[in-house]
């Protein structure tokens, strides 16, 4: 409930009850991000823009519907592409230099295990045991058969299995 | 984390700011608040050495004090839209100074010779002859009109809750394009006849208008904000908050332009060149950079200064660039190193609420030829 009312207090022009939102949002979009391209740059980026997005359409947004949900679609989608992206594209930087992200950490982890898989089952894993989808919700967050869900969750859990040795 | 989460809440709570209408809140006088924005950005230029390079800039920023009184005339031929945000109406600045207010309009745009002007109101696509009035009217929730083609066959593509349409310049063919084209302007391809290129499903696409046949898809990783083509076509730039994504005529990425923290407002490619404007919010206020696609690594600041910049527009005759920089109430001219400023901005279009105009003229400096 206090969703609803910090998203109308937005609409009407509170940046305390933004703030609200985002503080609550912000750690879940950048941990998704984060865990689906294992950049922390690109998650930072990516959760952002997903932000500025939200801020662009909230005029449009129905209160009724949950934040979240529609937030972490943006996020996962985005990171998708990001991630399917990653070696295509030649970066030129203008007059400065980002120094190089770090590479995601091999420690063994069940997290650390995540970053091996495919983006989308990365994906698919990420929003089921991170964020705490539904398979249902998650077929309607990415817009994919609730079929496709289950079987890449169980291939990405077969696969971090295996990895696990 | 916690720093990423301090970074982005200042960019979306600055994204949130502008884009509300200004709360009732008690206006500051102008002149007090600029004076310190601009000792903010003086102190901070000249700590760094890169910020050194701009004093000199921001320097004169704040010493555009011989600003005109009133825009008496353009400084190069055509005639320029400018659309006053939130129901401030549409305008139409003639190369002689002559303006005037065409019409309570949300958007505004020029037919691809400047005959007629393609504008919307909230139901409705208005086509106009701005000297006799309205020439037909389509019923639809349009946004973002965009007029391209030859002087006896033309297009018009817009944006409504339900996809990217397009109509025929004398309001026939109707016909929707793509129920997934996000809210994007789209951008009519100058090499191509009737193919457009536009935001949908996380790519950019360009489709032939009458044939919907795709062109080619460019799947991006950001969230566009503007699309804008070179004038030979060759190049496509794709604006978002910290990228600005080059993509060539056949849609493979040529280049990428970012910055470290800065915001990209909008960009605007130098017609009959590769060089391409990019106005940016910086940390210590706003800057309007030049940079040549084709030779990467080179940028130049044509001015830097306080507070926020708005609207970028080219001559036609891509000799002068117009700067909007409501902080000062002032429109800049920049050619080269030369700064021609105009102040009073807010009061030349004045709004019925009284509130401040939010004037937004992004490609709508047109057509030397056609007035």
């Amino acid at each position: 409930m206090a969703e609803r009312a910090w998203i109308k207090g937005a609409q009407q022009g509170s940046v305390a009850d933004l703030e609200r939102l985002f503080r609550e949002h912000w750690p879940r979009a950048y941990r998704a991000a984060h865990l689906v391209t294992g950049d922390a740059a690109a998650a930072e980026d990516i959760a952002q823009e997903a932000f500025l997005a939200a801020v662009r359409n909230l005029d449009r947004f129905d209160r009724r519907r949950p934040f979240g949900p529609w937030l972490h679609r943006i996020v996962v989608n985005r990171a998708i592409d990001w991630t399917r992206a990653r070696k295509l594209r030649a970066e030129v930087e203008l007059g400065d230099y980002l120094p190089a992200a770090p590479a995601p950490e091999r420690d063994g982890s069940a997290l650390a295990r995540i970053a091996e898989l495919p983006a989308e089952h990365r994906a698919v894993v990420v929003l089921r045991y991170v964020l705490e989808y539904t398979p249902g919700e998650i077929a309607e967050l990415l817009d994919i058969p609730r079929g496709t869900v289950n079987s890449r969750l169980r291939r990405g859990l077969d696969r971090m299995k295996a990895d696990a040795g | 984390m916690r720093d990423a989460e301090q970074r982005a809440w200042a960019v979306v709570k600055q994204a949130f700011e502008e884009r509300s209408p200004a709360p009732a809140r008690k206006r500051r006088p102008l002149v007090p608040a600029l004076v310190a924005a601009a000792v903010i950005a003086v102190a901070a230029a000249i700590a760094t050495p890169p910020g050194h390079a701009v004093f000199q800039k921001v320097r004169e920023a704040v010493g555009v004090q011989q600003a005109e009184p009133a825009l008496f005339s353009l400084p190069s031929k055509g005639r320029l839209l400018v659309v006053s945000a939130d129901h401030g109406g549409v305008w139409l600045i003639y190369d002689n100074g002559l303006k005037r207010r065409i019409g309570s309009y949300t958007d505004a745009q020029w037919s691809p010779h400047g005959l007629y002007v393609i504008a919307t109101t909230p139901n409705q696509l208005v086509a106009l002859d701005v000297e006799n009035g309205v020439r037909w009217t389509l019923p639809r929730r349009a946004s973002w009109p965009r007029w391209e083609g030859t002087r006896t066959d033309t297009r018009i593509a817009y944006l409504t809750p339900l996809g990217l349409r397009v109509v025929a310049g004398d309001g026939t063919g109707d016909h929707l394009l793509d129920p997934h084209a996000q809210g994007v302007p789209p951008a009519w391809d100058p090499l191509q006849l009737h193919t457009v290129a536009y935001v949908s499903s996380g790519a950019i696409e360009l489709r032939n208008a009458d044939t919907g046949h795709l062109v080619w898809r460019a799947p991006i990783t950001v969230l566009p904000t503007d699309l804008a083509w070179s004038t030979d076509g060759r190049y496509l730039a794709v604006t978002s908050a910290h990228k600005v994504i080059v993509l060539t005529q056949s849609g493979r990425v040529h280049r990428t332009v970012t910055t470290l923290g800065d915001r990209f407002v909008n960009a605007a490619f130098q017609p009959r060149t590769h060089r391409l404007a990019l106005s940016l919010r910086t940390a210590t206020g706003s800057e309007v950079r030049v940079v040549d696609v084709d030779r990467p690594g080179q940028a130049r600041t044509l001015f830097a200064g306080p507070g926020t910049f708005g609207s970028t527009v080219w001559s036609p005759d891509g000799r002068w660039l117009l700067v909007g920089w409501p902080t000062a109430d002032q429109w800049l001219f920049l050619h080269g190193s030369r700064v021609h400023a105009v102040g009073n901005i807010r009061e030349q279009f004045p709004r019925r609420d009284h509130q401040p105009p939010v004037l937004q003229f992004d490609g709508r400096w047109c057509c030397a030829g056609a007035a």
